[in-house]
């Protein structure tokens, strides 16, 4: 005795690993990110993309990049630790210059810690901010970077994307 | 002579140890000759924040710097003045020894480099040389990266703070050089050899012979190139003391300087942050 048609089966089969591919591609990340206006979402062919760090990348049309990391907070580090040592390395390790530091918080009201940070590649100011979140679970780093004129044209897209910004 | 009597004894006993202890009571000791301070370090924080502040030229290197010249004063100003008070010598000011014709200041060479981070470094480079030529002094190099300036001793210090504050500083090393010593024993050795040529120039003047007067050449020859050579680096002392010298390096600090201890942090996204990584699409 058949309950469900063929049809019907492969119908909802179909249904089934189209949500997968849903789950694997986007709510499997221990974030939801929000990509801003003027910002478009890149997929995973980018170089250097980190699968296992749960990476996500947008940019804008003229090369402003946003980017978002996860990676499991093992072993444990505290906000505090996590900021100094990025700043540490990022500032005396690769010559950034800090220009600011400043508490956030993300949508869910985590804490998190602002840097902004200048730089010069191939003889062009740029600029570079890296913000700082810690869970039990996960240690994120969000950055965002591109040439200084051109990121602070795109700032309050940026401003926008960490409020919007759920770690959980 | 006559015995003293208990309480006579205890009173001379008290007198000889008062005596003593002001006797052994004197300033601070001369401490050992110094020939070079050094100060370095980075600021702790960024731009925003104010820059630690430059170290101001040895407050007591006229202590410091005993050389023997000024041992015997030290002692004699001390004794006449309160036990354990500090020498009331100034603080030698830069760039003044060189052209003090009493001797009594110490000639100190300054210099000054700062390592500055990557950013807006042509805007800086223009930065540094506008601030030298401000203060009096001139460009002695500069190439893409880094900067030379010299200037007058006298500025070396608002010059080292006024440099703080053009970008963020991720290391500064500040070294004073006494090269008193060094340009007193010149000084005397430029006067006998000065002095000696002239005994020979007068012993050639005499000369009857010729093998005798090649002789005396030869040595006047020697002398010569002495003196020359004694001058020489009197010149490049002097010019050391008036004008220090201050580079600017703007690059990172190497990995063996920034992870001083031997442990590594265990937090992978440390060497995947910057953005070179971010924009390689």
């Amino acid at each position: 005795m058949r309950f469900v048609s063929r049809g019907a089966a492969s119908y909802v089969a179909s249904l089934t690993l189209a949500a997968l591919g849903l789950v694997g591609q986007g709510c499997g990340r221990p974030y939801e990110p929000q990509t801003p206006d003027g910002f478009v979402e890149l997929t995973d062919g980018a170089r250097d993309y980190d699968s296992s760090a749960h990476e996500y990348r947008a940019s804008t049309a003229d090369g402003v990049v946003l980017g978002v990391r996860a990676w499991e907070n093992e072993p444990k580090v505290d906000l505090g630790l996590a900021v100094r040592a990025l700043e540490t390395r990022v500032r005396l390790g690769e010559g950034y210059a800090l220009l600011s530091k400043k508490d956030v918080r993300a949508r869910d009201a985590t804490k998190g810690v602002q840097l902004d940070f200048g730089h010069d590649e191939s003889g062009d100011a740029h600029h570079y901010s890296a913000f700082v979140f810690v869970t039990d679970d996960y240690v994120y780093i969000v950055e965002a970077g591109g040439k200084k004129d051109l990121f602070e044209r795109a700032r309050p897209s940026i401003d926008w994307f960490i409020k919007n910004f759920d770690p959980s | 002579m006559r015995k003293l009597s208990p309480r006579e004894g205890w009173l001379a006993a008290v007198l000889a140890v008062v005596m003593l202890a002001s006797a052994c009571a004197k300033g601070e000791p001369p401490q050992a000759p110094h020939g070079v301070m050094r100060e370095s370090g980075g600021a702790a924080t960024g731009m925003d924040s104010p820059a630690e502040p430059a170290p101001a030229p040895p407050a007591d290197a006229s202590k410091e710097e005993d050389d023997g010249y000024s041992l015997q004063a030290s002692f004699g100003d001390n004794a006449k003045t309160q036990p354990g008070g500090p020498s009331q010598k100034p603080a030698p000011q830069p760039g003044v020894g060189i052209d003090d014709p009493s001797r009594k200041q110490p000639i100190l060479i300054y210099k000054a480099e700062f390592s500055l981070s990557v950013y807006e470094v042509e805007k800086s480079l223009n930065a540094v040389e506008g601030l030298a030529k401000d203060a009096g002094g001139y460009l002695s190099r500069r190439d893409d990266r880094s900067i030379t300036v010299r200037i007058p001793a006298q500025k070396f210090q608002e010059m080292v703070d006024a440099i703080a504050k053009v970008g963020d500083v991720l290391h500064r090393d500040v070294v004073s050089e006494d090269v008193t010593a060094e340009y007193r024993d010149l000084e005397i050795q430029l006067q006998n050899q000065l002095a000696m040529r002239a005994r020979f120039e007068k012993l050639l003047e005499k000369a009857a012979k010729v093998e005798e007067a090649l002789q005396i050449e030869k040595e006047l020859g020697r002398i010569t190139g002495d003196i020359e050579r004694i001058k020489g680096r009197l010149k490049l002392l002097a010019d050391q003391a008036r004008y220090s010298t201050i580079t600017v390096k703007f690059e990172p600090r190497s990995s063996a300087q920034v992870q001083k201890g031997p442990f590594v942090l265990p937090l992978p996204f440390l060497n995947q942050v910057g953005l070179r990584r971010l924009m390689s699409l």
